[in-house]
């Protein structure tokens, strides 16, 4: 389990970023973290990642305390693989060579079998016959897949998904979504999703934290969120007004 | 009055943490050439990058420095009467001095702001990022590469200038009527000596280092998308050639001095 305790985190220009952030993130489930843009999710994605130190506050991992463990800190973190924003994928190389890429890292697998690894996976996220294509060639939704195969090829235990369907037509953010989901179900991951879309989120999701400007306002189920009294969520939550519809609405 | 003194002394505090970050860059460069895992494929690739794609402008470069050179020094010897002097001066002032100071400029034309964008653009697009969580030191993946191969690949490019400069001064000495080929090149062989060689030699290498962790520091400190790419990539070249300037001054004075 990853636990966060009153985490705060000040930007370089002094901003206030993150704000006494506590809550836990369980194993094996899939915890989502939605808030409007610019409310925090990306930082505090990167902060339990480990690319941002906290300018307070504790991360404990299965009962260790990071601050307090430098050289095995690594290790833990091993473990974590993420997915970013907008796939992060190294444009220098192919496809597959994005995939292959955290197994020659490891170099616990003969070169010869890399390969064959590396197109498994690109199966497993639904690409087929893509491995040599070059990164531009790929849309983006094809991107975030091999974004995903690539966080995947290092065998995590955890994995943070980034906004992994914001920007993708409807049927990519599904295939997305179940995507997800299978990793969750059939490896047992513990992943965290940010997002901003509570469809997807409601999908694969029934642990929520809500942030607004840096602060935790809600934490619970989907039922609970649903429920929520706090104006602003309720505002988030609501559909938009779809009245003018309803003229043209034939019951069948 | 206050307000330029308060200018300068944050300029000044701007320097010193630039200076104290490029410390902090350099220590970290340093340690990824003694710890695993070495990327030598990366090396690799980086001296052909920058070696071998750098061989046509460093051969068009020496040809004309060295005519130049050939030219405007006997134009002066003329004067003098000293025409047979043509060989060795020629030859002493590219391999001591313009050389590698030249190769230097022309090759971090190519090589300074294109691996300041390369590794800009990495970092904006969050590549950096991605190699951090997969457990990869981007110091040992990218940084450490290109600097070792810069290092090695400035002295060849300048020992590949300096043939290609002496070669043509002597072929315009034969033109010009002053002295037949072979002579020339003798006299100029024969007046370097392996100091100067060295020297020449040492020179680049300094070159190659400053101008390649220039390019990279600079790179690497990317922040704020493509406007930050763009001021890395123009920073990183004015200072790679205000850098070979300034160091070839300190370089030339010091060796003057003792
Ligand atoms: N490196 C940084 N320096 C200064 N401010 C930053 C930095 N990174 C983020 N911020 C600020 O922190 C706040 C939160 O940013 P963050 O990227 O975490 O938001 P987000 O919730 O992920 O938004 P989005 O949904 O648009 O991705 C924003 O106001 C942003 O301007
Ligand atoms: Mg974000």
């Amino acid at each position: 389990m990853i636990s966060l305790k009153n985490i705060n985190f000040f930007s370089d220009d002094a901003q206030h970023i993150l704000k006494n952030i506590t809550f836990d993130i369980p194993d094996a489930k899939v915890t989502a973290i939605i808030g409007a843009s610019g409310s925090g999710k990306t930082t505090l994605l990167r902060i339990i990642a480990g690319l941002y130190e906290p300018t307070s506050g504790e991360i404990w991992i299965d009962g260790q305390n990071l601050a307090t463990l430098p050289k095995t800190k690594q290790q833990v973190r091993s473990k974590m693989a993420i997915v970013f924003q907008h796939g992060a994928l190294f444009d220098s190389l192919t496809v597959w060579e994005n995939v292959a890429f955290p197994l020659y890292e490891q170099g616990t697998m003969p070169l010869s079998k890399v390969r064959e690894e590396a197109e498994k996976l690109l199966e497993m996220v639904d690409l087929h016959g893509v491995a040599d294509l070059s990164i531009d060639q790929c849309s983006g939704g094809m991107q975030m897949r091999i974004a995903i195969a690539r966080a995947l090829a290092s065998y995590p235990e955890v994995i943070l998904y980034d906004e992994p369907s914001s920007g993708l037509d409807p049927i990519a953010r599904g295939l997305i979504c179940d995507l997800i989901q299978k990793q969750q179900i059939q490896q047992r991951m513990t992943s965290v999703l940010v997002t901003h879309q509570l469809s997807a989120a409601f999908q694969i999701s029934n642990h929520f934290i809500f942030l607004y400007e840096g602060e935790i306002i809600f934490e619970g189920t989907a039922d609970e969120l649903m429920e929520a009294k706090d104006p602003y969520i309720q505002r988030f939550i609501q559909p938009p007004s779809r009245s003018y519809r309803t003229t043209d609405f034939v019951p069948l | 009055m206050k307000q330029i003194a308060h200018s300068i002394n944050n300029w000044l505090k701007l320097r010193v943490i630039e200076i104290q970050e490029f410390v902090i860059f350099m220590a970290n460069v340093a340690r990824g050439l003694y710890r695993k895992p070495r990327y030598w494929h990366d090396f690799f690739d980086h001296m052909d990058i920058m070696g071998v794609g750098s061989i046509p402008i460093v051969l068009i470069a020496g040809g004309c420095i060295g005519a130049l050179i050939t030219l405007e020094t006997l134009a002066e010897l003329r004067t003098f009467g000293a025409n047979v002097l043509l060989g060795k001066l020629t030859g002493l002032s590219i391999i001591r001095g313009t050389g590698p100071v030249f190769t230097a400029m022309i090759v971090s034309t190519r090589v300074c702001s294109s691996a300041a964008a390369e590794l800009g653009a990495m970092q904006v697009s969050q590549q950096i990022d991605a190699l951090v969580t997969m457990g990869v030191d981007p110091f040992r993946k990218l940084i450490t590469p290109r600097i070792a191969a810069g290092t090695l690949m400035f002295p060849a490019l300048a020992t590949v200038n300096g043939i290609a400069a002496i070669l043509t001064g002597a072929l315009v000495a034969q033109l010009s009527g002053t002295m037949s080929l072979p002579f020339f090149l003798n006299q100029s062989l024969s007046g370097i000596t392996p100091g100067d060689v060295l020297w020449g030699l040492t020179k680049s290498t300094v070159f190659g280092f400053i101008v390649v962790s220039t390019a990279c520091y600079y790179g690497l400190r990317v922040q704020g998308g493509t406007a930050g790419v763009r001021a890395a990539a123009s920073q990183a070249a004015v200072a790679c050639v205000l850098l070979i300037l300034i160091s070839n001054s300190i370089m030339t004075t010091l060796v003057h001095a003792f």
